[in-house]
């Protein structure tokens, strides 16, 4: 059976390496890594990954924007948020832009993968 | 604040910080061997935040963060990446608790080739926090340009 396939968009590196460490041990495989929206634009269409984790705050477009793009290219996308702002006023923000799931950095792995199981359906 | 920080930072870099009470922020750090790190909010408050780290517990933040030795290219990064989280944790207490819409810019590295002027330094700042650590000391001045909804 092939592995879900994950693309990281997160200007840090130590972020993108902790959910490497995290998701490959659970079944799932990045395949791909962009340091901003832009890049994350680009590297969707070239690998069409089966879920993409994006931080919000990022150099040049935002996660939000990079999403609300994503999605209207590509309606079946799935996209879980992350970041450092947890409070209730950004989750209503990630939910105002049609998407469901923001997770707060730093994340407890069971939460992280709970969510991915839920985006896998 | 405060609390956003010690927690965070012990979760994230494993590094315990122990509020300094009357400490002075502008001098709590040898000049020398400060590593500062400027973040911006935006929205409903507008403020500058400065964390200044000691040469040696900059290190052991980011070190504890990558698990091992970092190569040096990799560690403004890090440590950029320990102020967003931390910084974040504490703006999403004051949004929760204020009921405010405060956003945060990525981090800035001061000590990088940046123009200093990025950090605009005024008199007062609206909250300083120092704090002490094994492996040296860390400040956190806040300067603020409006307070509409605090």
């Amino acid at each position: 059976m092939d592995k879900v396939t994950i693309m990281v968009v997160d200007d840090s590196p130590f972020a993108s390496k902790q959910i490497q460490d995290v998701v490959e041990e659970n079944g799932y495989e990045v395949i791909a890594y962009a340091q901003n929206g832009e890049e994350g634009l680009k590297l969707y269409d070239e690998y069409h990954p089966d879920i993409v984790i994006m931080d919000i705050i990022m150099p040049g477009i935002d996660g939000l924007e990079t999403a609300q793009m994503l999605m209207k290219k590509n309606p079946e996308v799935k996209i879980m948020m992350l970041s450092s702002l947890c409070d209730a006023g950004t989750l209503e923000e990630v939910r105002n832009v049609g998407l469901k799931y923001l997770i707060p950095k730093p994340w407890e792995d069971d939460v992280l993968l709970a969510t991915l199981e839920l985006l896998k359906k | 604040m405060e609390k956003s920080f010690v927690t965070v930072s012990d979760k994230v870099a494993g590094v315990h910080l122990c509020k300094e009470n009357g400490t002075d922020c502008a001098t709590a750090l040898p000049e020398t061997e400060q590593r500062s790190v400027l973040i911006h909010t935006t929205g409903d408050v507008v403020m500058q935040i400065v964390c200044c780290f000691e040469e040696k517990l900059m290190q052991m933040i980011t070190q504890n963060m990558y698990g091992g030795e970092l190569p040096a290219q990799q560690v403004p990064l890090y440590i950029k990446e320990y102020v967003n989280i931390v910084c974040g944790h504490g703006v999403s207490e004051l949004n929760n608790r204020y009921h405010t819409r405060i956003r945060l810019s990525v981090p800035i590295c001061l000590w990088q080739g940046q123009d200093e002027s990025l950090c605009e330094e005024q008199e007062h700042p609206w909250m300083q926090l120092a704090f002490d650590t094994n492996y040296g000391m860390m400040s956190v001045q806040i300067f603020h340009e409006t307070q509409d909804n605090l």
